[in-house]
């Protein structure tokens, strides 16, 4: 009885440990200062376990009617939901990202020149040659990283209010968070916030919050050690009976499918509130239709057409095949596409 | 008279008692037909698991996926974790809830609550029997599932070095004990369930009923762990890391998941269990 | 504790089910060696009682004792000390009848698993089951079955036997068996509380008697002091009835009347004995004299001023 008591507390104390921690007191720094040791952070090696949340409020689509892509799939499937990854860091050239989510495994792993993509699902490894010289290495920057945050900090100081606010813990560790805010309030994206390990200055989470208030993206580590991973960890051979394909680039194109020749996108607005207006040649085909069809129905001034409405990103498909998107109300699209 | 001088010797608690309730206990539940039965339709499913999987990379050859069940057609072994993902949903919890409903409604039912109690049984030790003889049910099942399915893989595909999810090869000792875990890490889930089944069985004196009623709570658990709007719950809900043991054919390692399902199956044993107490220890027993 | 203590004493003892109050105020006084018939119609609150009695019921109101120890508090140091066979036998039905007394002796703390086996066969032996032992208790008939239970309640040398009905539902030829059996038990000097609704049952076998009525004790007391309660009687069987009406009318026996089997009458504060020496003093010829008893069921009526329900 007494045991069971016992247990029961600290199962549930152990559940809500995590937000019951106060958060730490750290010496103050000031955003540059922050971006700055984030900048110059060195860190050798890592293990750490990532989750991602997004909650993008995409509507629902029919299902069976997205086309085939393996990519369009994918960056779905990384969009919407809940994801775990593993990270292993060791030194520049030694590197694993492995997705754990369900009884599947999708990990690319980078061991001196050798890269390899893996996909349990597919029973798929890839595998390319990094030729030394194609990765520019850090000390190849040619301002210094304080230099470098000063430069990105001019730049988007005009739109945003830039703050640490508080500290805080993530996986355990205190981190400082820094809050990005877009001034301008027809931005769908009401707060950026990056937690920034205290001792290390390795981001450890982001969270996109959007203008209602909800998390619309996190990504958080869960657990992190600064230990060298075992170096098995990198090595990977195909195992007997896998598909084996040479990639041909160092990384696969992840872009959207063949969707003909596009014009170069042209950008209504700047910051945080831009609204990208691009057209889309050719006809839909039918899988394409069936999913537009699915959407909601807007017209205006600019014409008729679709729309898809999330909470961090507005996306209007016109029926005369041009597309404006943009992290904004669905007003500021309107007026974007206005302007042809 | 003698035998009332005897007879008012107060004799002392005996070391061992739990033990040897515990051992009745089990004597009961594997000698009962019907639990012998169920183990063997737990068993049953993986060999026909097994048979349909030959029979269709028999149809198929060197066609293959990269689930589990497909891995199963590369090594014998993986027949093992493929049982405990086929029977975790619904037939493993289901022979949980036969042992729980029965653990303390079966002996209502029979009557034969009444003279455990004016035995004595303390009420205390006979739901801890109970328990710890759900808990060796839970993993009696769990662990029949995946001996079966090493044997009947081996058998039928033949063992060999297991290729794990993150693409990378272990032996068959390393294979093996993954299983054993895994299959711990199933019974500690099933058992949590087992506690939800107990306090079910102490609610009512119809064996049924609370079997019913346990198989129920299962599959509504599985239910809102599948309703993708209810996500702020799943971290709550006993079910929503039981699959966690396949994180256990990684290399190396996940044990993020599977450690966060054993607090939770914890905490559901622990509160369950207390809950049946809590009601138990003061009911009216009229049957 | 003290050996003096009532084996079995209550007071203000009450549940109430629902809305049906089961057992009022029930106050028992259970003396130590005594075998108390425990009697009252089906329905009168007696299996509710002996389940409070053995902790399985928690009471309303009221406390109880077993053997000088509070219930349910001592459950576990007294009960070991009693035998109960409650509301009929109830084993598991696929296990064997050596098996089901195992289990129940598994049940009790204080029991020695060594001696386990040895028990379990003289309580088999006792109740006459040594050749059913390894039969299972599902091809046992009701008799066998209860006296299985009989048996379970003898696995330790007990102080205290409460036996709830151990006659219900048996054929002739059982309930005379049961009946020795618990006269046996009764002779070897335990206490013994034996609930029933057949007043024959409790007169044959009991000394003490309390009488249960819609979950209330009417009556309680020695068999003969709860007779007592009629006016004692007599019966005088003899040729010279005139004389005899006059030696009975010189004592003051006013209500001396003849029956078919003799002359009847009050005995009053007269001894039974001086009646006889003054008839044969007066020269009657005696054949024979005798006190009577008014029958349980007589007592019963007149303490409840209703006729009891034998059917049940």
């Amino acid at each position: 009885m007494l045991l069971a008591g016992v247990l029961t507390v600290a199962g549930i104390t152990g559940f809500l440990a995590r937000g019951a921690v106060a958060d730490p007191v750290l010496p103050p720094l000031t955003p540059s200062e922050l971006l700055t040791k984030v900048a110059t952070a060195k860190v050798d090696a890592l293990s750490a376990t990532f989750e991602q949340r997004s909650d993008l409020g995409l509507p629902a689509l029919p299902t069976g009617s997205l086309p085939d892509g393996d990519a369009v799939q994918s960056a779905l499937a990384m969009l919407t939901g809940d994801h775990t990854a593993r990270v292993w860091l060791d030194g520049p050239d030694r590197a694993k990202v492995a997705l754990v989510d369900g009884a599947t495994e999708t990990s690319v792993i980078r061991n001196g020149d050798q890269l390899w993509t893996w996909s349990s699902e597919k029973q798929r490894a890839g595998h390319a040659t990094i030729s030394p010289g194609e990765k520019p290495e850090p000390s190849a920057t040619p301002v210094s990283p304080s230099e470098a945050v000063q430069r990105f900090l001019d730049a988007i100081g005009p739109s945003t209010d830039i703050a640490t606010s508080g500290t805080g813990y993530v996986a355990g560790r205190a981190v400082y968070q820094l809050v990005l805010s877009p001034t301008d309030d027809a931005s769908l994206v009401g707060q950026v916030r990056l937690s920034v390990d205290a001792e290390t200055f390795v981001p450890l989470g982001l969270r996109v919050i959007a203008d209602d208030g909800s998390d619309a993206v996190s990504v958080a580590a869960t657990s992190v050690e600064y230990t060298r991973p075992d170096a098995s960890i990198f090595a990977f051979t195909p195992p007997p009976g896998a598909e084996v394909t040479e990639l041909t680039a160092p990384e696969r194109p992840t872009g959207t499918p063949t969707a003909g020749q596009e014009k170069k996108p042209t950008v209504v607005g700047s910051g945080w509130t831009a609204v990208a207006v691009t057209t889309v040649a050719g006809t839909p085909d039918k899988a394409t239709s069936t999913v537009l069809e699915s959407l909601p129905e807007v017209s205006g001034s600019w014409g008729r057409g679709r729309l898809v409405s999330t909470t961090l990103l507005t996306v209007v498909i016109t029926d005369d095949g041009r597309v404006g998107a943009g992290a904004v109300t669905p007003d500021r699209v309107y007026a974007a596409l206005a302007k042809r | 008279m003698s035998v009332a001088e005897a007879g008012a010797t107060i004799r002392p608690r005996r070391r061992g008692a739990w033990a040897r309730l515990f051992a009745s206990e089990l004597g009961l539940v594997f000698g009962r037909r019907r639990n012998q039965i169920g183990l063997a339709v737990l068993a049953g499913l993986v060999v026909m698991l097994g048979v349909a999987l030959k029979a269709s990379s028999l149809r198929h050859p060197g066609e293959r996926g990269g689930d589990l069940m497909s891995a199963v057609a590369g090594n014998g072994v993986y027949l093992g974790f493929a049982g405990l993902t086929i029977e975790i949903a619904l037939f493993l919890p289901l022979a949980v809830s036969v042992l729980a409903g029965d653990a303390i409604a079966g002996e209502a039912n029979l009557g034969t609550l009444r003279y455990l109690l004016a035995a004595p049984v303390g009420r205390l030790r006979l739901l801890g029997v109970k328990a710890a003889s759900l808990a060796v049910g839970a993993l009696t099942g769990a662990a029949l599932v995946a001996v079966t399915g090493v044997l009947v893989g081996t058998a039928l595909f033949g063992a060999g070095p297991l290729v794990t999810l993150s693409g990378s090869r272990i032996s068959v000792a390393d294979g093996l004990l993954r299983l054993l875990l895994a299959t711990l890490y199933v019974a500690a889930g099933l058992a949590a369930l087992g506690m939800i089944g107990l306090f079910i069985s102490t609610l009512t004196e119809q064996p049924i009923a609370a079997t019913v009623a346990t198989a129920m709570a299962s599959t509504v658990l599985w239910i809102l762990d599948a309703v993708p709007q209810l996500d702020w719950l799943h971290p709550w809900l006993l079910v929503d890391r039981w699959p966690a043991f396949v994180d256990l054919l990684r290399d190396p390692v996940f044990p993020d998941r599977i450690l966060t399902g054993l607090w939770v199956d914890a905490a559901y044993a622990a509160v369950f269990f207390c809950a049946a107490w809590l009601w138990f220890r003061s009911k009216d027993i009229t049957s | 504790m003290s050996p003096d203590s009532p084996a079995i004493s209550s007071t203000g003892l009450a549940k109430r089910f629902g809305r049906q109050q089961v057992v009022a105020d029930l106050a028992l006084d259970v003396p130590r060696g005594s075998c108390y018939g425990f009697i009252g119609p089906n329905g009168s609150g007696k299996t509710t009682t002996i389940r409070m009695l053995l902790g399985m019921v928690r009471p309303d109101a009221g406390t109880c004792a077993l053997l000088g120890e509070p219930m349910p508090v001592a459950a576990a140091a007294v009960l070991p000390r009693v035998g109960a066979l409650v509301e009929g036998p109830a084993f598991h039905p696929y296990l064997s009848g050596l098996a089901n007394l195992l289990r129940v002796d598994a049940a009790d703390a204080t029991s020695d698993p060594a001696t386990a086996r040895s028990r379990v066969g003289a309580a088999l032996d006792r109740v006459g089951l040594i050749a059913a032992a390894n039969k299972r208790y599902r091809a046992y008939s009701l008799g066998m079955r209860q006296r299985l239970a009989i048996a379970a309640a003898l696995l330790q040398p007990r102080d205290l036997l409460v036996l709830d009905e151990p006659t219900n539902g048996l054929d002739p030829q059982g309930t005379r068996e049961v009946r020795h059996l618990v006269a046996d038990l009764a002779a070897e000097g335990r206490t013994i509380f034996v609930s029933s609704h057949l007043l024959s049952e409790v007169e044959q076998l009991c000394d003490h008697v309390g009488v249960m009525r819609e979950g209330r004790l009417v009556a309680q007391g020695r068999m003969d002091e709860l007779g007592g309660l009629r006016a004692r009687r007599f019966r005088l069987q003899t040729a010279d009835t005139a004389a005899a009406h006059l030696v009975l009318k010189r004592l003051g026996v006013a209500d001396a009347v003849e029956g078919v089997d003799g002359i009847v009458g009050s005995l009053g504060e007269l001894e039974p004995s001086r009646i006889v020496a003054e008839l044969v003093g007066d020269g009657v010829a005696v054949r024979s004299f005798a006190p009577v008893r008014p029958t349980l069921e007589e007592a019963f009526v007149e303490l409840t001023g209703e006729g009891f329900d034998v059917s049940g």
